[in-house]
């Protein structure tokens, strides 16, 4: 467990990743996120908010160790000790699994108050991980986020879900930052797919980063492992800069997918696994 | 009874002559005086206002002389009725407002700043004018015009209620869709480049676009109007 509690100094930074539509990324970010930032060092804790719906748990492959959730956490019924499931992979990295049971309604805002005001003096960072909609899922979400992540997939329809989004938290007076996730650069290319200059003309935040679809994606999250610890994936080394640059580090460009035309001899050494 | 070709009349501060125009010019000192006499008391230190079918002007200082002389009047004017006043007021204002400026005219204009965002609804009184984008599922709603100094890609409504004449304007014009008072137009395909265009209603009532800098519904107006 973290090891310094500093009573009344809560030295936590809550970031709320949240998204509006849903199936953009918010789960799978939030778990890459998670892994690359107790990696450089931090101690971090997943809270999934998609209660009655949790997934959290099974992208990271720790739904068999689950005992507590965020409910009961919320409401008293156990600590912070109890509920935050230890990743033994990574050093620093805890979950806070959701309830299956219950729904969205079970928790209200001055609950996820006092969750986060716990939370945070426990763990250098909490990521939440926001269900999707502007419900009471997102209301509880927001309450005590420091800062707020947006993840937005290159398709119209979420980038207008993102866009009320983006309303709803600079009513709150958080300033949100924008991931353009699932980037597929031959479809830019061909002008069947946005790109991330688009949406980032419309939305008009901040970017921290884009991250290309990758296919391998999809396999580590189904056996609930990190994206993040595969070097050779793409997604993985987005996530692995954007952590950086959360934490501070301003020196890093945002490495733009690459948009050049691949000869056929490329793409077939792609698809054989030789390096470009 | 002698027909009575000067009529007086009192009038605020003095007499209104109203002269017939039967009476010739030569003749009208001796009329005016032959008038005037019975209410020399009176006369004396008014003001006189001459109301005839002649060049008031003229005849006002022609006369003044005369009448100073023989009854003390304070002036003689030209008599100017409450529609003159007016026409003449207006003629005034019309070269006022062209030559020195507009302090006492007024607008009632919401101007704002900013991203409209999704979701997010902006209703003005009056006129609207935006210094930024209306990105798509926004809505903005105005009794008067629409003027957009950005991009508009969401919902723009003028002319609250009954107003036809309202124009929606953009800098980028790529509407989802318009409403001017109670007709509607839908947003075509997305354009690929941007083009200042202005949307109002024609003569028949029906929804027109064109782009603002070739042609413009006011462009015809031959002089400043407020709005």
């Amino acid at each position: 467990m973290s090891t310094q509690k500093r009573g009344a100094d809560l030295k936590g930074k809550v970031i709320v990743i949240t998204s509006g539509k849903g199936g953009v990324g918010k789960t799978t970010t939030t778990a890459s996120l998670g892994a690359a930032i107790a990696s450089l060092g931090k101690t971090v804790a997943v809270v999934d908010m998609d209660i009655g719906l949790r997934n959290l748990d099974v992208v990271m492959g720790l739904e068999n160790r689950i005992v507590y959730n965020v409910v009961d956490l919320a409401l008293g019924r156990c600590q912070v000790k109890q509920a935050a499931i230890r990743d033994r992979r990574i050093k620093g990295l805890y979950l806070i699994p959701a309830s299956q049971s219950d729904n969205k309604n079970s928790l209200n805002t001055d609950d996820m108050a006092r969750v986060t005001k716990k939370l945070k003096q426990e763990f250098d960072y909490i990521l939440i991980d926001c269900p999707a909609g502007i419900e009471q899922g997102f209301e509880n979400s927001v309450t005590g986020a420091d800062e707020a992540v947006v993840v937005c997939t290159p398709e119209v329809s979420a980038v207008r879900d993102a866009d009320r989004i983006i309303g709803l938290l600079y009513a709150r007076s958080i300033t949100p930052k924008l991931i353009v996730n699932r980037i597929v650069p031959q479809m830019v290319i061909n002008g069947d797919m946005l790109s991330h200059k688009d949406v980032e003309d419309v939305l008009s935040i901040e970017l921290i980063g884009l991250v290309e679809m990758d296919d391998r994606v999809i396999a580590a999250t189904n056996t609930g492992s990190y994206i993040t610890n595969d070097k050779t994936s793409k997604a993985g080394q987005a996530y692995t800069r954007i952590a950086q640059r959360m934490l501070g580090d301003k020196t890093i460009p945002i490495k733009e997918p690459d948009y050049d035309q691949k000869g056929i001899w490329s793409k077939i050494g792609s698809k054989l696994g030789l390096k470009k | 009874m002698a027909e009575k070709s000067i009529l007086i009349k009192g009038v605020g501060d003095g007499f209104r002559l109203v002269i017939d125009k039967s009476i010739s010019k030569k003749k009208l000192n001796k009329e005016v005086y032959k008038a005037l006499e019975p209410l020399s008391h009176l006369v004396k230190g008014a003001h006189i206002y001459i109301d005839s079918e002649f060049d008031n002007s003229e005849i006002s200082q022609e006369l003044f002389p005369f009448l100073k002389d023989k009854f003390s009047v304070e002036s003689v004017q030209p008599f100017k009725s409450q529609e003159k006043i007016k026409a003449d007021l207006k003629q005034r204002i019309r070269t006022r407002e062209v030559e020195r400026g507009w302090k006492n005219s007024k607008s009632d204009v919401l101007l704002i700043t900013g991203r409209v965002r999704s979701g997010q609804k902006i209703d003005a009184s009056n006129h609207l004018v935006i210094y930024g984008d209306v990105n798509p599922g926004a809505e903005i709603i105005a009794g008067g015009d629409i003027i957009i100094l950005g991009s508009l890609f969401g919902t723009a409504i003028a002319g609250q209620k009954q107003n036809n004449n309202s124009v929606i304007f953009a800098l980028d014009f790529r509407p989802s869709q318009i409403q001017i008072n109670d007709v509607i137009g839908v947003g075509g395909k997305k354009k690929k480049t941007s083009l200042a265009e202005i949307a109002f209603l024609n003569n028949l009532g029906e929804l027109e676009i064109t782009d603002y800098l070739e042609q413009n519904p006011f462009s015809k107006l031959p002089w400043p109007e407020v709005r």
